[in-house]
C-alpha cells in the first residue's frame, strides 16, 4: 500500500513539475498563463513530493533497495507522464486539477498546497499505521 | 566556442553510438531479458514442476538422500528451494570417483528430477556479458570497452541536450525525424540515473579483467596470482582434511545451532566440509534480500556445533563492490522490482534502437534524393534493420526451439543456441543484402513482420506442445507461462502494428520521391 502511495505521489509530483513549465502548461486551455507565482508554487510543490516519495520508497525498502525502486519509478511514471501528455494535454493535466476542482478550489497555487497538505497528512498517517 | 564545443560533443555522441551500438543493443537486450534468467529456465523445463521448501521441510529427503549415499560421503552442499533461483532441492557432492555430481530432488517425495537439456535463461543471461563463440577473456574486453563507449555517449549525451530539464516531458510525435529524436531523449533522459548504474556497476563487474595491475602486483601474474587474490578476497573457506576422524554432528543439530545464529533468517544453502574429520566445518548461508547481504554465511565447527565465523556485511571496499554488483544484477529485486528493472532495461534498449533508427532517419531523405545514397549508408542501414530485428527473432527462435527440438538430440542446449545466431546471421545478410540493392524499405516491413509472426508462434507452439497453455496456466496460476506467453503476444502485436505503419509510410515516401524526380516539379505543388 504504501508502494502504492509512493507512485502515486511521484505521479502527481512529475504532473506539477510538467505544468510548472510554461512550454507545456500554455497547452492547457483551462490552465492560468503567465503566472510567475503559481509556477513557482507548482515547481516547489512537485519538487517536495517528488522528495516525499523519495524518502518514503527509502524508509519502507532501505536505501539501496529504496534507490532502485525512485529509479524504476521514475523512469516509468516519466515515460507515462510525457506520452501521456503528447496524447492528449487537457485529460492529462486532468489527472491533477480533478481533486481542486471537485473541492471548487480554483487552479492557483492554493490547489498546488492543498496537495501538498493532502498527501502529508496520507504519509503521515501510512508511516504511523504501518 | 560553446557552440563549437557542443558540436563536436555531438559528433562524438553519434560516431561512438553508432559504432558501438550493435554490441551495445545485444548487451542491453539480452542483459534485459536475463532479469527473468530463474523464470525462463521455468519456462524451459516444462515437465518439471517447481517448488516451495523450507530446510525443516526437505530434511527427511535430504537425510534419506544422505544415508543412501552412507559414510563415504564427506562433502557435499545443499540448495534449499525458498528462493526464485532455486525451484528444486539441489545436492552438490563428489562421488566416489572424484567426480562433480548434481541431483535435483523433488523436496517432499525425495524423486530425482531429470528436467530436459536445455541452455535456458542462463545462457541468455551470461550472454550480454560473455558473448558467444569467442573465448571469455575477449568477450569481456569487447563487452568492457563497449561499456567505456557507453558512458562517453551517456556524458556526451548530456551535454548536448542544451535543454535537459525544459525538455524532460518532450515528445512530439508524428513529426519526424523530430519524433524519434524526442524518443530516443525520451528514453534516455527519464532513465538517465538507471542507465549510469548499470554502466557504471557493469565495468565494475569487469574490473579484476580490466584493471588486473594492482592484482597482479601484489599476488602475482597468471592463473595461480588470481587464484590467491580470489580466494582471500571472497573469504573463501577451505581447509584440507586432516584424517583424523571425529564424529560430526547431525545435520539437524547443526541446523538448528544455525537457525539461533541466523535470527530467524531462512536457510538457503548449507556446505558440509570433510565431515566424520578432525576439519570438520559447516557453513549456511540465507536468501538474497537486501543489496549488502549477498555474501552472508555463517561457519561452525561441524564437530561441537562451535560458530567459527560470521560473515555478516563486509569491509567497506567489499561492501561497495557487492552493493554496486548487487544494484546491477537486481537478485534482491521482488517480483515488482524486478519488472521495473525489465522495464527499464527495454528502454535502454529502445535508447539505443532509436539511436540507430535517428542515424539511418536524418541521412534518408539525402538518401533518397541520391537515389539510394552511399554504399556505407546502405549498409549501415542494412546492419542496424538487421540488428534491431534480428536478435528480437533470434530471442523467439530460442524459446521456439525449446519446444520443437527433440530430446534425443545430442548437444540440444548448444543447438538451441546455434538457432537464436542463425536466425540472426539470416536476418544480416538479408537485410543488407536487401539494403545494398536499395530495397531497404521492404526489408523493414517484411522483416518487421516476419519478427511477430515468430513472437505470435511461441505460445501457439507452447500450448501444441505442452500441457502449459496460456488459459491453462491462468487457471493454474502459473505465472512465470503466463508471463512469457503474455510478453510473447505483446511483442507479436507491437511488430505487426510497427509493420502497417511502416509499410504505409514507405508507401508515402515513394510517392513523395516519384513526384520529387518527376520533370518539371515544383516545390510546393505535390499532387
Amino acid at each position: 500500500m504504501i508502494m502504492f502511495l509512493s507512485a502515486l505521489i511521484m505521479f502527481h509530483a512529475l504532473l506539477f513539475l510538467l505544468l510548472s513549465m510554461p512550454k507545456y502548461n500554455k497547452q492547457v486551455s483551462h490552465f492560468p498563463k503567465r503566472d510567475k507565482k503559481l509556477e513557482s508554487s507548482f515547481r516547489f510543490v512537485g519538487n517536495t513530493l517528488v522528495a516525499t516519495s523519495i524518502a518514503l520508497l527509502i524508509i519502507v525498502n532501505g536505501f539501496g533497495v529504496g534507490i532502485a525502486w525512485t529509479c524504476g519509478l521514475l523512469t516509468l511514471l516519466g515515460s507515462i507522464v510525457s506520452v501521456m501528455f503528447a496524447l492528449n494535454p487537457m485529460r492529462t493535466s486532468g489527472c491533477l486539477v480533478w481533486l481542486p476542482k471537485k473541492l471548487s478550489v480554483e487552479i492557483s497555487s492554493k490547489a498546488a498546497y492543498l496537495y501538498l497538505l493532502v498527501y502529508s497528512i496520507l504519509t503521515f498517517n501510512f508511516v504511523m499505521l504501518f | 566556442m560553446k557552440s563549437a564545443f557542443r558540436q563536436s560533443m555531438a559528433w562524438l555522441h553519434t560516431w561512438v553510438g553508432l559504432l558501438s551500438s550493435w554490441v551495445l543493443f545485444f548487451i542491453f537486450l539480452t542483459g534485459t531479458v536475463g532479469y527473468f534468467d530463474d523464470e525462463l529456465d521455468d519456462w524451459m523445463t516444462p515437465e518439471t514442476p517447481t517448488f516451495y521448501a523450507t530446510a525443516d521441510d526437505s530434511m527427511p529427503v535430504l537425510e534419506q538422500f544422505l544415508a543412501t549415499k552412507g559414510a563415504d560421503l564427506k562433502n557435499y552442499s545443499v540448495s534449499f528451494p525458498v528462493d526464485r533461483t532455486q525451484p528444486f532441492l539441489t545436492i552438490s557432492y563428489r562421488d566416489t570417483d572424484n567426480k562433480r555430481k548434481r541431483v535435483k530432488l523433488n523436496p517432499y517425495t525425495g524423486e530425482e528430477l531429470n528436467p530436459q537439456a536445455t541452455a535456458g535463461g542462463q545462457t541468455l543471461y551470461r550472454m550480454h556479458y560473455r558473448l558467444r563463440y569467442i573465448p571469455t577473456k575477449i568477450a569481456y574486453y569487447i563487452v568492457g570497452v563497449a561499456t567505456m563507449f557507453m558512458f562517453l555517449a551517456l556524458i556526451t549525451g548530456v551535454v548536448i541536450h542544451k535543454k535537459i530539464f525544459k525538455e524532460f516531458f518532450t515528445f512530439r510525435r508524428g513529426k519526424k525525424p523530430t519524433a524519434w529524436l524526442d524518443g530516443h531523449n525520451l528514453m534516455s533522459v527519464m532513465s538517465l540515473p538507471f542507465h549510469f548504474m548499470i554502466t557504471f556497476t557493469g565495468f565494475l563487474l569487469l574490473l579484476y579483467t580490466l584493471m588486473p595491475l594492482i592484482m597482479n602486483a601484489h599476488y602475482g601474474e597468471g592463473k595461480e596470482g588470481r587464484d590467491a587474490f580470489f580466494k582471500e578476497y571472497f573469504s573463501r573457506t577451505s581447509l584440507k582434511a586432516s584424517g583424523i576422524s571425529e564424529p560430526s554432528l547431525e545435520l539437524k543439530t547443526l541446523l538448528k545451532k544455525a537457525s539461533t545464529q541466523m535470527g530467524g533468517k531462512p536457510v538457503a544453502w548449507l556446505s558440509m566440509s570433510n565431515s566424520d574429520d578432525q576439519n570438520a566445518i559447516f557453513e549456511v548461508g540465507s536468501i538474497h534480500k537486501s543489496l549488502s547481504d549477498s555474501r552472508d554465511k555463517w561457519v561452525f565447527d561441524a564437530n561441537n556445533g562451535a560458530l567459527l565465523k560470521a560473515q555478516i556485511g563486509h569491509e567497506s571496499s567489499k561492501s561497495f563492490y557487492y552493493i554496486l554488483r548487487s544494484l546491477h544484477e537486481g537478485l534482491f529485486a521482488s517480483t515488482s522490482l524486478r519488472w521495473l528493472y525489465f522495464l527499464t532495461g527495454l528502454l535502454g534498449t529502445g535508447m539505443i534502437a532509436s539511436g540507430m533508427v535517428l542515424w539511418t532517419v536524418k541521412r534518408r531523405a539525402k538518401a533518397i534524393k541520391s537515389g539510394g545514397g552511399s554504399f556505407g549508408y546502405q549498409f549501415t542501414e542494412g546492419l542496424n534493420l538487421a540488428c534491431l530485428l534480428g536478435l528480437p527473432a533470434g530471442i523467439a527462435m530460442y524459446l521456439i526451439a525449446n519446444r520443437v527440438l527433440p530430446n534425443e538430440l545430442s548437444e540440444r542446449a548448444f543447438w538451441e543456441v546455434n538457432t537464436l545466431f542463425i536466425t540472426f546471421l539470416v536476418f544480416i545478410l538479408f537485410a543488407v543484402t536487401k539494403s545494398i540493392m536499395r530495397k531497404s524499405d521492404s526489408a523493414w516491413v517484411s522483416l518487421t513482420f516476419l519478427t511477430g509472426f515468430m513472437y505470435a508462434l511461441v505460445p501457439l507452439i507452447n500450448a501444441v506442445t505442452t500441457e502449459h497453455n496460456f488459459l491453462f496456466s491462468v487457471l493454474k496460476q502459473n505465472w512465470v507461462f503466463v508471463g512469457v506467453d503474455a510478453v510473447c503476444i505483446v511483442v507479436a502485436m507491437v511488430c505487426f502494428i510497427l509493420g502497417s505503419y511502416l509499410h504505409k509510410l514507405f508507401n508515402v515516401e515513394i510517392q513523395i520521391s516519384e513526384h520529387m524526380i518527376r520533370p518539371g516539379y515544383k516545390r510546393g505543388h505535390l499532387s
